[in-house]
This record gives C-alpha cells, structure tokens and sequence, in this order.
C-alpha cells in the first residue's frame, strides 16, 4: 500500500493525510475542554520545592493601596463567606469551581483562603493545568485580620516596632480595621462592613486585548 | 515523482484563453495555501492572534479625520478605537506592521518574478477609466462591508475560518455569495 | 503551555511590532507568489475560470486550523489565548456581502490590494484609495447604525460550541468540505477551460 500512495500526485497524497488527521482528530476530544490534563509530575514536584510563591500579606496591602493591579487576586472561599468580607480587589472562585473559571493561563494570580490549605491546593490545581504564575497568600485571610486590619503592638514596644506600628496604623485605616494596643486580649471584634471596590479593570493586559482586532 | 519545476508552477492546458488570464510561473495554489497557512500559524503561535488588514486601513482613515477635525473624531466611537488615549501613536500598530511586512513581501515575491510593472489590469472589454471607476466604487463597497464585519478575508476569513469562529464562516459564506450574485453584472470588466 | 509566546511575555511590544513587520512579509510574499496581486486572476473565481481563491483560502484555513488543533493536543500551544474576532452575525453576513460585491466590482480586498500596490498596479492604489474612502463613510454612518453594527453579539463563538458537536467532528467536516469543494473547483476549471476553447 505504501508504494501505491507514494505514487499518487503530491495533491491526492496532502489530501489523505489531511483526512486520516482529521480523523484521528475525532477521538482526541476539545482543545477547550479543562476538565483534563497530562501532568508531568517530576516537574511539578521540582516546582513545588523549589520557588517561592507566597505573597506576604503587607506587600499585597501595599500593592492595594498604591492601586497596582497587575494580578488577579483569587479568594477560593464559600460565596457566603466571601460575602461577609474579603480583601478589596478579590473575586470569588470558590475552589470547586476553580478549573472551570475565566482565569487565564498567562495572568499572574494570587490565590487565598482561611488559611493556607486550600489556597495551597488551589495552587496546586493551577500549576498541575500548566498555569504560569500562580501565588498563595501567607497565611491566608487570618493572616490578614492579624496584620493588616488589626495590627497589634505588643506590650513592650522598641523603637523600631514603634516606628512600625505607625505605618501600620496607616494602613489598617485605609481598610477600616483597628490598631490594637497592649498584649491583652482583645474581644474578636465584629468584621468591618468593607465592601470590595468594584474589580478594577486597568492592567495593561486588558487593555491589549481589545486591540486585538483585524 | 513528478519534476520538481512542476511542483511549483502551475499551467493551465488552455490553448484559446486570454493572455494575460494564463498564471505564468504562479505557484500551485495548493502550495501557496500552504505556505500561507504555516504563516498563519505561525501568527497564531508566537502572537496569539492571527492576521488581518482593514484595520490598518482604519487606522490611518481615523488619523486623517483626527488631524482634519478632532472635536469630530473625539465624539464618534468608532474613530476613537482606532486613535487610543494619545499615550501610544496610533501608528505603533500590530496591524499597521504588518499590512508594511505585506508590501515588502509582495514586492520582493513579485521582482523575483519580474512581474512589477506599473499597469492597470483590467479585461480587455473596458477602458482603463472605466476600470478605473469600478475599482474605486469596489473599494468604497469594500471598505464599508470590511469595517461592518469587523474584519476582511484575512481577518474574519482566514483567522476567524481557522479558528472556526461562526461569524468567521458566516463572512465567508457571504463574501462568495455577494461576489457570484455581482459577477454576472460586472462580467464586461473582467472577460 | 509556552505558546502563544507573546501572551506568556516572551518578548515585548516593540518586539512584537518587528514580529508583525517578518510575519508580514512572509503573508505578501505568498499572495503574490499565488498571482494574488492580479485583480484579474483574483476575479476570475468568480467565472469559474480560475479558482485559486477558493483554493488558496481554504488550503491556508485547514492548515492553520490542524496545527492550531494538534499543537494544543500536544500541548504546546494554549489554544484559549489565541484571539479571534467577536460574532455579531447580522452585521457580519450583511458586511460580507457588500464585501463580496465590492470585490467582484473592485477585483480585491483589503490584503490583496496591498500586495498589487507593491507590485505597481494602478488599479490597486486607486482600489485603496476607494477602501479609505469607503471606512470613512462607515465612520460618519457609524453613529446612525451602530446599534445594527452592535448587535446579535454571540462573543468569541465557534462553530463546535454552537452546534455543540465534537471540536475534532467538525474539524473533519471541513477537512472533507474542503476537499470536495476542491475536486469541484477543477471540475469547474476544466468545464470552463473546454467551453472557452470551442469558443
């Protein structure tokens, strides 16, 4: 057989291998479809020991503040719990539906939960279906509360936790948290009512892909 | 295995046709395809988006409008899109490099050839002005019906055909179907 | 995944633009290889004289459309980062009719008529001029029909998720459509050839 398809004209011979292509195309299943992956796991092994990928949560308050946002900031918490209140500039995907969602392979994400278990799952989801950039948040939502929102000053302060406490201060104010003083302690207060500024849509990525026109 | 000359060129066993109709020396369309898709492909992989054209024609219609009239351009959506927000010249363009990349290409391609020359193809019923008239009013057609459908034949066609885009097939469909129903009345410009 | 390169921040824009300048030329460079400055030559598909464009345009769309497919089965290629146009169907079939009749009138379309300016043909740039003139009247008209232009929005669909059908079935169809359309076209050819030969 293969000598008579050797001597067929180099037209008929592009057209056979373009049907058996297309054929065989059939079974492979969809290009968009994310419910699988191939995952090479020595590599994700490396991966997994090898980088960083926590985000420390006074770089991610600064970032907010400063109106850097660059990155998609992931809370993979329930849809009530997130509701209650979450860090300002977050989308909920809770992490059931994480490999179903809009998040692009090329974005910078960082992810977050209650603490880092989940988020560390998600991370692992993500990385296993060949995402590129993808950070868990140090210590998680409580971390958050603990720092960011109600930073304490312990009892016997030195000067450079002082000066520290200062800024501080600042911060929390900007997401309507409270300092907290001394080492007592302090009657979990109730949450402050911040309501998650509408998603800011001004990162460069974004504005490409409206110009990607013809 | 067939002559290797014969791959590439293409001639039809027509004895009677017109001259100038005969495809001297083109390559086999086959061929041509194919080396036009690589290229798409290539588009595809390294950029993330396929090819296109009108666009560059819109973006320099836009900038001409700007300079004329810019409380005009500044009202109108559609010429805003292609002018950005000031921060970027409008020139600094994927597509504007590309349709450049084009001319370079087709000129190199057609030297090689030795088929520049700076004629008016037109069939050898009609006068060059009328050849003229028809292909000014076919561009105006043209421009209209690529910016409506947001894309011409490399755009919406072959990108969007690739990708198998539904509006991309539609246009297609389209674009043969307006050209067949036209053919019949402009048949004098072109046999 | 590490293509589409671009998108995972291989290169930069600058960059891109030369990419956009070399990509370019390879795309002028086989339109004209394929007698696609001719408007003549360009035309006559739509005589059944000579269907190159129909033979060109389909060969490059099934290419690219297997490539595209069995580079992101392998997994080299992301295939949901490559950008394709938005579906407003309406005013898509509507343009592409009065893009095909400005085709059959005027003898080229947006690339092509680039490539036969390069190539020195008068008609090209006069076609082009026509092309400028044409977007600038959709411009002035854009306010009026823009809610036409706009509409039956059915974002970046493609014909497997709106059939709902297998990706890799209706890559298969169009393998065969091509196919057969092909065989058609030459038998159309050779119809024509005959016919202008008794003549």
């Amino acid at each position: 057989m293969l000598e008579q398809f050797v001597k067929l004209p180099i037209r008929k011979r592009v057209g056979i291998i373009a049907i058996i292509l297309g054929f065989i195309a059939i079974f492979a299943g969809s290009p968009y479809d994310r419910s699988t992956t191939r995952v090479n796991i020595k590599e994700l092994t490396k991966i997994s020991l090898a980088e960083d990928h926590s985000i420390n949560v006074d770089d991610l308050a600064d970032w907010i503040i400063k109106g850097k946002y660059d990155y998609r900031l992931v809370d993979l918490r329930d849809t009530e719990i997130y509701n209650k209140y979450n860090i300002p500039g977050s989308e909920n995907i809770p992490i059931r539906e994480l490999f179903n969602s809009d998040l692009m392979r090329n974005e910078n994400i960082i992810l977050y939960s209650d603490d880092e278990a989940v988020s560390s799952q998600g991370w692992f989801l993500l990385k296993a279906d060949k995402y590129k950039t993808v950070f868990i948040l140090e210590g998680g939502m409580k971390c958050w509360k603990d720092q960011v929102v109600f930073p304490k000053l312990p009892a016997d302060p030195t000067k450079k936790q002082l000066a520290l406490f200062e800024k501080k201060k600042e911060v929390c104010k900007f997401f309507g948290g409270q300092p907290q003083f001394g080492g007592e302690e302090q009657i979990e207060q109730e949450t402050p009512k911040l309501k998650a500024p509408p998603k800011v849509t001004v990162t460069t990525k974004r504005k490409k892909r409206s110009r990607e026109g013809c | 295995m067939t002559n290797i000359k014969n791959w590439f060129s293409h001639h039809h066993e027509d004895n009677a046709g017109e001259e100038a109709l005969l495809p001297k020396f083109y390559w086999n369309p086959y061929l041509v395809g194919i080396g036009l898709g690589i290229v798409l492909l290539a588009s595809f992989v390294i950029m993330g988006r396929g090819l296109g054209a009108s666009g560059a024609l819109s973006t320099v219609v836009s900038v001409v409008v700007n300079q004329v009239a810019p409380e005009h351009t500044a009202n109108n959506e559609f010429y805003k899109g292609y002018l950005g927000d000031g921060s970027v010249s409008p020139f600094k363009d994927w597509l504007i490099f590309l349709v450049i990349g084009v001319f370079v290409g087709g000129f190199f391609s057609g030297a090689l050839a030795g088929r520049n020359k700076m004629i008016v193809e037109k069939g050898p019923n009609i006068s060059t002005k009328g050849r003229l008239t028809y292909a000014f009013i076919g561009g105006t057609l043209m421009g209209f019906g690529a910016k409506m459908a947001r894309g011409c034949t490399s755009g919406q066609g072959l990108t969007g055909g690739a990708m198998l885009s539904v509006g991309g097939w539609a246009f297609m469909l389209a674009v043969f179907a307006g050209g067949y129903a036209m053919a019949y009345f402009v048949r004098r410009q072109w046999i | 995944m590490i293509a589409p390169f671009f998108k995972f921040g291989y290169f930069n824009d600058e960059i891109s633009l030369v990419v956009a300048f070399i990509i370019g030329i390879g795309f002028g460079f086989f339109l004209e290889r394929g007698g696609f400055g001719s408007a003549r030559l360009l035309a006559a598909q739509f005589y059944f004289t000579d269907m190159r464009v129909f033979k060109v345009m389909f060969t490059a769309i099934v290419t690219a459309m297997i490539g595209v497919f069995y580079l992101s089965w392998i997994g080299w290629v992301d295939i949901s980062l490559i950008y394709y146009g938005n579906t407003y169907l309406l005013a898509q079939i509507f343009g592409g009719l009065i893009l095909g009749i400005g085709f059959v009138i005027g003898g080229y379309c947006p690339g092509t008529s680039a490539v036969s300016i390069a190539t020195g043909r008068i008609d090209g740039i006069v076609y082009a001029l026509g092309g400028f003139f044409g977007i600038f009247i959709f411009g002035e008209a854009y306010p009026m029909i823009e809610g036409f232009v706009n509409g039956n929005y059915m974002g970046m669909i493609n014909i497997p998720q709106l059939l709902n059908i297998n990706y890799g079935m209706i890559l298969f169809i169009v393998i065969l459509l091509a196919i057969g359309g092909f065989t058609a076209a030459e038998w159309g050819e050779k119809v024509m050839a005959k016919k202008r030969a008794e003549k």
